[in-house]
């Protein structure tokens, strides 16, 4: 193990950015970036409006407006598109609950695969993917971001976003 | 033409020595007596005359007085009968002199606090917190020697008491009326009470209501960076009904996650009955304490009144949230977030380890002073951040099993621990 040599020189040490737990919906249906840390959230502004039903895995989600569902790519861009209707998500997978039919995002192209539901579970009720181990809840009238990294479950208010605030 | 002139200006003394009196065709000249007219009793009657400029104005009568004197030469008597009948003075304007009459018809007099009112006169019902009630007594008098009739009465606020209609009077006699309102708003709200046509200006003030004092709780026996705080606002007594209120937020940092539930302002309502501020749906809003550490001041403002509580959030060692080590190819790459609340520039060791946990190599230190300046004075998130360490591997990188990593700021060193790599 000895012959191991590092070279250390930080090559990429400048990438010091502000970090983001990732997306949610808020109780307007506009989809914002959630700023910030563990119980230090700074809601951001609003990327899309209109949204219907969201989930956001870190790397890709989904998204339903009212005419159709989205998969969304790391960038947020969309790269394939389904009729809109009842739908459920899960980081990979569709589920048209409507027709019970789902899809499975493969990286190229949505392909039609089995139902499994348990695939579409959520830890709770109306829950929403905010992150990979990230969720969102609304609950009297207010939002919650819970974690779920086993060992570290927590649940933590998401305050209203600033150009909210006035609502 | 000298002559017309002089005739003119000897016409015009003669008028100016006269009393004139101001009618809808302009001033005209009285006589030796002037009716001003009729009026009910306890309503004022004013008529305006002109007599010469400076000179002496008296009147000698009851129910006559000079009510104003207006420059050049104008004054104003009042005729204000207290009761039925016919009434006469004696106006004096220098060396001039008129006997002036007048007519009193018979009407209530309108009593309110002891004083009567003349048509018009206000019946302020004071101030109240609003959703209580005020109330008030008006009297009608009868101040002449004969019955009288009332026949309408109706308000704007609510009588008390029914008013039968029509309403006899005896001599000497009164009938009391009892106002009540409610105010359901704050601010100045006027009404009118019309007896017999003769009207009277109501008026209420509703005030917020008034709050015993306030007292900011909250859930947590230390405040630190980094938390989110529960606090509830209780008040000493119940409000006797329901109040609003505002709480208000400031740091004396540059954090947008130091806020409330709501931002910075969040209002709230305190139901009757109850001691304990709603906001919105709960009797709880949240503090969150952010990644800065500052004063956060509270302000609870109600009617009148303003309550302060102060946290200090210390500085304290760098906190992390999430670590993350990874093998990308010949790169191993740690990742970490959270936050400083110095915003200082934090120095770093990492320790990597084979897969038996045997080090590999010496502890490895950096402090890049110019890339956290850089951070912090752009990203506008407080303290919090988010780094990635990337290290070139020469050699077999599947090799390394783990990397132990710490970071210090002023404060002290944080033990991230070790960062087993998959």
């Amino acid at each position: 193990m000895r012959y191991l040599v590092f070279f250390i020189s930080l090559i990429a040490f400048g990438q010091i950015e502000a970090p983001r737990i990732g997306f949610w919906r808020d109780a307007q249906n506009r989809v914002r970036p959630l700023h910030g840390v563990a119980g230090s959230f700074v809601p951001g502004a609003a990327l899309r409006e209109g949204v219907l039903a969201f989930a956001w895995y870190g790397d890709g989600g989904w998204l339903r407006s009212e005419t159709e569902i989205e998969r969304l790519d790391a960038s947020g861009a969309t790269v394939a598109r389904l009729p809109g209707g009842a739908v459920r998500f899960s980081e990979t997978g569709v589920w048209l609950t409507e027709q019970n039919v789902a899809y499975r995002w493969d990286g190229e192209s949505l392909k039609n695969v089995s139902v499994e539901e348990t695939e579409f579970a959520v830890p709770e009720e109306d829950a929403e993917a905010i992150a990979k181990d990230w969720w969102h809840v609304r609950l009297r009238g207010r939002s919650y971001a819970v974690r779920m990294t086993p060992g570290r479950e927590a649940r933590f208010e998401i305050p209203e976003a600033a150009d909210d605030e006035s609502d | 033409m000298m002559r017309v002139i002089s005739l003119l200006l000897c016409a015009a003394s003669v008028l100016a020595a006269q009393i004139l009196v101001e009618t809808a065709d302009g001033f005209r000249p009285v006589g030796t007596s002037y009716v001003v007219g009729s009026t009910t009793s306890g309503d004022p009657l004013d008529v305006r005359f002109r007599g010469p400029a400076g000179a002496n104005i008296a009147v000698a009568g009851v129910g006559f007085s000079v009510r104003a004197i207006l420059p050049p030469g104008d004054f104003t008597v009042r005729f204000l009968p207290e009761a039925e009948g016919s009434y006469s003075a004696n106006l004096s304007v220098g060396s001039w002199s008129v006997i002036v009459r007048g007519t009193a018809l018979a009407a209530a007099t309108v009593v309110h606090q002891g004083e009567p009112l003349h048509q018009g006169g206000v019946i302020d019902l004071g101030s109240v917190e609003v959703g209580t009630a005020a109330s008030t007594t008006v009297l009608l008098q009868n101040r002449s020697s004969r019955a009288l009739t009332i026949p309408s009465i109706t308000s704007d606020f609510l009588f008390a008491e029914p008013v039968a209609l029509p309403l006899v009077v005896e001599p000497g006699g009164e009938a009391t009326l009892r106002l009540t309102v409610t105010p359901e708003a704050a601010g100045l709200r006027s009404g009118v009470l019309s007896i017999a046509g003769r009207t009277f200006e109501l008026r209420v003030t509703g005030t917020l209501p008034r709050l015993s004092e306030a007292r900011i709780v909250t859930d947590a026996a230390t405040v630190t960076s980094g938390q989110q705080v529960r606090l509830r606002i209780e008040f000493a007594e119940v409000a006797r009904s329901t109040a609003a209120g505002t709480l208000e937020l400031e740091f004396s940092g540059e954090d947008p996650a130091v806020r409330l539930s709501t931002g910075r302002v969040a209002s709230f309502s305190i139901p009757a009955g109850s001691n304990v501020a709603r906001f919105g749906e709960s009797d709880e809003i949240m503090l969150q304490t952010g990644t800065v550490a500052g004063l956060i001041r509270l302000r609870v403002k109600t009617p009148g009144s303003e309550v302060r509580r102060e946290f200090q959030t210390v500085l304290q060692p760098v906190a992390i949230d999430e670590a993350k080590a990874t093998r990308e190819g010949a790169t191993i790459v740690v990742a970490l977030s959270g936050f400083d609340n110095s915003r200082g520039a934090s120095s770093m060791n990492f320790q990597f380890a084979d897969k038996a946990g045997n080090p590999l190599g010496s502890v490895f230190s950096v402090t890049p002073e110019n890339e956290w300046k850089s951070y912090y004075q752009t990203s506008g998130l407080g303290g919090a951040f988010r780094l990635r360490a990337v290290f070139p591997v020469a050699g077999n990188a599947s090799l390394v099993g783990s990397v132990t990593v710490a970071i210090a700021n002023a404060v002290g060193r944080t033990e991230v621990g070790k960062l087993n790599l998959p």
